[in-house]
């Protein structure tokens, strides 16, 4: 029985229940689950592993049922023409978790087999990226062409003069509304030009109407109540252009939201009720009114993006990001180390599924080369990095030609991984005893005769899973299973043994692991604390183990014992450092995010494909790659963006060191410089949410935008209406 | 490197390792073994080999307690080809055909039919562990066959004869009595039987000998 944690950082989880939060993993089946008709309490039954009969009483059970193809995937797959797996998930084409042999049809998420949340977030954005490769190839194009470039007028010397349109909303409004009374309470506000009822705003006419009067009176802001203000989003963006006026003086209130409330509160027949209603209504609207008054009214000033992006790995995630980013007609500049293109490709031979690597290889390989907006540095490194989203510099260093300096809007880390060293085993010993890039390496050189051998043993997790490398390396288990295969396929005589702790073959992978099953391939589950032990004898190897179920102690002799050490990644720290992102414990990219934000780092426009984001197979890491890709795009797409992001600020006279926003804030953006006695903020790492402007006791520490000020006038605001 | 090509061996116990087949005592009794006992037993392993050794049989086996190896282990040694551990085990004479690990084996595996594939071999080796149990089957067959039904006077008869312990009956004698005064064993005289179910009997062993 396989407890599985093939995901990143899954192993340090499960041992943190295990050991730290008393969570009790036992290996087993429970067969049945009875209710106790007087207690009430459930009794789950299932043997151990000594095979002892093992009745408990739980107060509850949970089962975890798995996930299948969506109702209707069949019926729509029929409907598009589409193939589906033997599972009836959404097949894809080899080498892509979604491009199906359909042009024009991408997959998503679980559509296309079994998915966590952050490869579900991996695969939308690489689908995201293969449906804007189409829509590109064609002509199209995604990407925003109308982006500002003329600075809106500085207003800020201006005192407000503020228009306040109301919707009417058919007669809805103006039926339960007092417009008269309203607009006149609403003048109290010197602030306030004028009051104007529009009818129906949400239409091409009242829209119409709307603009014309803002063109007519030019007031300074303007509050528009409505409903549903998310949709004047681009409404206001292209009136602010239209009549000259900064989008952030515009602002949308949702009026139909609280009429609606209120008029289940009151009774809308009675006159003082109706009042009720009225006074709601303007507080809404008052509270719109103190945010626009307040609001910086500085143009932002904006900057222009180097629309070219930096690659650094030249393995097949490299490659494919940045393919994928010159597709889309922005240059790229690809940095590998090596003399030669490809990374791991290079001695891989075949996929688990049987697609040969080599063909996707020398297709890439091709396209890279053929690429006018590819440029390939090779034997070159990166020596220093600095700049921010929109504009880095980066030197590197190339063997023959020295240094030079590269101008990039983005950098997306491909920096790929290898198989790990391990003196474990007594690797060294004796040349039977070899890892298993080098049993790949023996078999595509055929320095391996199938007929002459006779028992194979493979041991997996070497080093892994316990610290200090404390994680699946993911693809270990299943090219096990693919060199088991290979060899029971040559020669069904073979005896082939795998050393397992938990077989880590997840999705689709699980038939593979039946298949090996069934073609006599034996596994043997050992534990942690009682390894397997390798002896190098005359022209064989001892292997010893202990054989969990039966419980008894075994001996194998094999020709050849295979030790799966796993992946460590190859970002190097100085390099991760210069560029401001950062490592996670085992040296892996630390992700913004490690759900939502799978690809990104936490500071802004550097990005982790392959092997060097975490370990996976050559598909995944396409589908990282392409994901990266199409985080960067939605950077590299625009031609000018705002120079500075909102971030926290510190009024240093004021603030008295208690330490609370260093507490409060989420991204740890904040320390003590216990030298200099101040509280600083790194702005590379602010995310402007505001968290410690609200916990400071001093008013200290502040976020543009968002002023002590303007927030208690909008609290203040709130309350009026309530009476 | 090295490439040798001496077959691999997995053995019980850590010490000398032992000639499996001198493990297994063959029965002198001349006897028509369609296939050599290893590769019936490869028969099994393939009806068993994607078991994931989740324990629910053992679980489940009502008889488990008296078995000395667990139907899981029983399965993991008949996986590994450890024949020998396999055919000194009582496991699989132990198994009443309840069905309850094949219902609920979550791979769907034969595990009952396995069970009696391998009582099946033990019958037809006469292998010597199993003797006792190999006469009482074949002794109660035998009365079927020559009447349709058994008859217990018959079949007791037929099995102390064929265990040729002439203090066999007087150990039987307290069970006898007690079963009698039950009405369970009914006394008739002896017969040859109609041999009525003789041509099915026949067409099974023309079968089995195919």
């Amino acid at each position: 029985m396989d407890m599985r944690t093939f995901g990143k950082s899954f192993q340090r989880y499960r041992d943190r229940a295990e050991n730290e939060n008393g969570v009790r993993f036992e290996r087993g089946r429970v067969h049945s689950i009875f209710h106790d008709e007087n207690s009430g309490d459930l009794i789950i039954r299932y043997a151990d592993y000594t095979g002892a009969h093992m009745e408990e009483i739980f107060d509850m059970a949970v089962l975890s049922v798995g996930q299948r193809p969506a109702l209707g995937t069949t019926a729509l797959a029929e409907l598009v023409e589409m193939p589906l797996n033997q599972w009836g998930f959404g097949q894809t084409e080899p080498f892509s978790l979604t491009r199906t042999n359909k042009e024009g049809i991408v997959l998503g998420g679980s559509f296309s087999g079994l998915k966590d949340i952050s490869e579900s977030v991996i695969q939308a954005s690489a689908a995201a990226l293969s449906a804007s490769r189409i829509i590109h190839a064609a002509g199209g194009s995604l990407s925003p062409t109308d982006t500002p470039v003329e600075p809106f007028p500085d207003v800020s010397q201006e005192p407000p003069r503020a228009m306040i349109a109301v919707c009417s909303c058919g007669d809805i409004l103006s039926k339960l509304l007092d417009t008269q009374q309203l607009a006149r309470r609403l003048k109290v506000d010197p602030a306030v030009d004028q009051v104007a009822f529009i009818e129906q705003v949400c239409t091409v006419t009242g829209w119409e109407a709307l603009v014309e009067r803002v063109e007519k009176y030019k007031p300074n802001r303007i509050l528009i109540g409505a409903c549903l203000a998310d949709v004047y989003t681009q409404k206001i963006g292209t009136m602010g252009r239209r009549v000259g006026l900064n989008p952030a003086l515009i602002e949308v209130v949702d009026l139909k939201l609280t009429a609606q409330s209120a008029k289940l509160k009151y009774e809308p027949s009675s006159e003082d009720e109706m009042s009720k209603v009225n006074s709601e209504l303007l507080a809404v609207l008052r509270m719109g009114l103190a945010r626009l008054k307040w609001v910086d009214p500085d143009p932002v000033p904006v900057q222009k993006i180097r629309q070219q992006a930096l690659v650094v790995g030249g393995g097949i995630a490299g490659m494919s990001s940045a393919l994928a980013i010159a597709d889309h007609g922005f240059r790229v500049e690809l940095i590998e180390q090596e003399e030669m293109l490809g990374g791991n490709l290079n001695w891989l031979q075949r996929t688990l599924e049987g697609n040969p690597t080599k063909t996707l290889l020398d297709e890439t390989l091709l396209k890279v080369e053929k690429h006018p907006l590819i440029r390939v540095h090779a034997n070159s490194r990166v020596r220093d990095s600095h700049g921010r989203i929109g504009h880095f510099y980066t030197t590197i260093e190339n063997k023959d030609n020295g240094a030079f300096t590269l101008e990039h809007g983005v950098t997306i880390l491909a920096t790929g991984g290898a198989e790990a060293d391990t003196t474990s085993y007594n690797y060294g010993a004796s040349e039977a005893i070899v890892t298993q890039k080098e049993l790949e390496r023996k078999i595509n050189d055929n320095a391996l005769d199938p007929d002459r051998l006779g028992s194979i043993v493979m041991i997996q997790c070497v080093d892994s899973r316990q610290e200090p490398r404390n994680y699946c390396s993911r693809i270990c288990c299943p090219t096990a299973l693919k060199q088991a295969l290979y060899f029971k396929k040559n020669n069904p005589e073979i005896s082939v043994y795998i050393l397992y702790r938990d077989m880590m073959t997840h999705g689709f992978n699980e038939s593979y692991y039946t298949q090996a099953r069934k073609s006599g391939v034996i596994f043997i589950q050992y534990s942690v604390n009682e390894k397997p032990q390798v002896t190098p004898m005359d022209g064989f190897v001892r292997v010893t183990a202990v054989e969990p179920v039966i419980g008894q102690k075994i001996w194998i002799d094999a020709d050849i014992v295979v030790l799966a050490t796993g992946i460590v990644p190859k970002l190097s720290g100085d390099l991760a450092e210069s560029l401001g992102a950062k490592l996670d414990q085992d040296g892996f990219f630390a992700e913004a995010e490690s759900k939502w934000r799978p690809v990104e780092s936490l500071k802004e426009g550097i990005f982790a494909c392959g092997l060097a984001h975490s370990p996976r197979n050559i598909t995944e890491s396409i589908a990282t790659a392409e994901a990266a890709a199409q985080r960067a795009l939605r950077i590299l797409s625009y031609e000018w963006m705002p120079a500075a992001r909102v971030v926290a600020e510190i009024r240093h006279s004021l603030c008295s060191l208690c330490e609370r926003c260093i507490e409060a804030c989420p991204y740890g953006a904040r320390m003590v410089d216990v030298d200099l006695e101040k509280i600083l903020v790194n702005a590379a790492m602010c995310q402007g949410c505001g968290a410690c402007a609200a916990v400071c006791p001093n008013s200290a520490s502040t976020l543009a935008g968002f002023s002590d000020p303007q927030m208690l006038d909008v609290i203040d605001s709130a309350l009026e209406g309530t009476g | 490197m090295y490439i040798g090509n001496h077959q691999s061996k997995i053995i019980n116990s850590i010490g000398e390792p032992m000639n499996q087949a001198q493990i297994i005592e063959i029965d002198p009794e001349p006897h028509i073994s369609p296939k050599p006992v290893i590769d019936a037993l490869d028969e099994i392993r393939n009806m068993v080999s994607t078991c994931i050794q989740c324990g629910t049989c053992t679980g489940s086996c009502p008889n488990a307690f008296a078995m000395d190896l667990t139907p899981r282990q029983l399965w993991q040694n008949v996986i590994m080809g450890e024949k020998d551990a396999v055919f000194h085990s009582k496991t699989f004479f132990l198994c009443s055909v309840c069905y309850y690990c094949t219902l609920r084996c979550p791979r769907g595996l034969p595990l009952t039919e396995a069970m009696s594939a391998l009582k099946q071999i033990a019958a037809k080796e006469n292998l010597a562990p199993y003797k006792k149990s190999i006469r009482f089957y074949k002794s109660f067959m035998k009365s079927v066959r020559r009447h349709g039904r058994v008859r217990e006077m018959e079949f007791m008869a037929l099995y102390f004869l064929s265990m040729k312990n002439p203090f066999m009956p007087i150990m039987f004698v307290p069970l006898g009595m007690k079963l009698m005064g039950k009405g369970k064993v009914s006394i008739e005289i002896p017969s040859k039987g109609d041999s009525a179910l003789e041509p099915i009997f026949r067409k099974v062993e023309a079968l089995e000998k195919r």
